[in-house]
């Protein structure tokens, strides 16, 4: 396989790559996310995280994947980039560390996100009790 | 297998076996602790979850910017920024699990 031909199958394999994290991400937490999105006091609420947390994840994870370029100071062409097959495997590695990242800190802003509904229905129960 | 191999493999063991850890250690009482602010089972294993999640990739992202020919003085540089990235990763988990009980307290136990 030469080098030319690595880069358009490694692209298409990481993307995936970057798909399957996001989905097996999701997978592992659509239960308990669906749970606490259906405990949310106003049911509209709850449908409307319950749809975004699939897009949310995914599309961090593509996010990820998408903001590493091949460019770089040292291998500004095309030509400089094919070259190299251990430039390519290297940039690889780090377009899947990027969509690593961009889904942890995708469940960090989902942590927050459902603070806003678990505040509410605590205020909620507190009215009811007082 | 080769020196390089038998490092690779270690790092691995290494890496993982950091999260195991770390994860045995907090378990209980990461779990006891939002169950005893939200008070909802999703919630608990929502965040545990996270907390999992969390630190496995942050496990594999160390060892995906591992290089397979390690030099004689980098035997463990794998390692040692694994460790440093799951520092800030539970110093912003920490950060996030004090915001959760701060804005929701603890709930009535009647």
């Amino acid at each position: 396989m030469s080098n030319e031909q690595y880069l358009i199958a490694s692209y298409f394999v990481t993307g995936a790559l970057a798909l399957a994290i996001a989905v097996m991400t999701y997978l592992c937490l659509r239960r308990s996310f669906g749970g606490i999105a259906e405990a949310v006091p106003n049911g509209t609420v709850g449908g409307i995280l319950k749809r975004l947390f699939l897009p949310g994840i995914t599309f961090a994870s593509l996010a990820g994947f998408l903001s590493v370029s091949f460019r770089s100071c040292e291998k500004d062409t095309y030509a400089k980039i094919v070259a190299d097959r251990a430039y390519l495997v290297a940039k690889n590695h780090e377009q899947v560390s990027s969509s690593l990242w961009h889904v942890i800190a995708a469940l960090f802003v989902w942590c927050v996100i459902l603070l806003v509904p678990l505040a509410m229905m605590r205020k909620r129960e507190r009215g009811n009790d007082s | 297998m080769s020196e390089n191999t038998w490092g690779f493999v270690a790092t691995i063991v290494l890496s993982l076996g950091t999260v195991v850890m770390v994860w045995a250690l907090v378990r209980r009482g990461l779990r006891a602790l939002i169950d005893g602010t939200v008070g909802i089972a999703a919630a608990t294993t929502f965040y545990a979850r996270v907390f999992v999640i969390g630190l496995l990739f942050v496990a594999l992202t160390s060892l995906l910017g591992a290089r397979f020919d390690f030099g004689p003085d980098a035997a463990f540089s794998v390692l040692s920024g694994q460790l440093g990235l799951s520092c800030i990763f539970l110093g912003v988990y920490l950060v996030l699990v004090t915001i959760l009980a701060a804005a929701l307290g603890r709930r009535n136990e009647q």
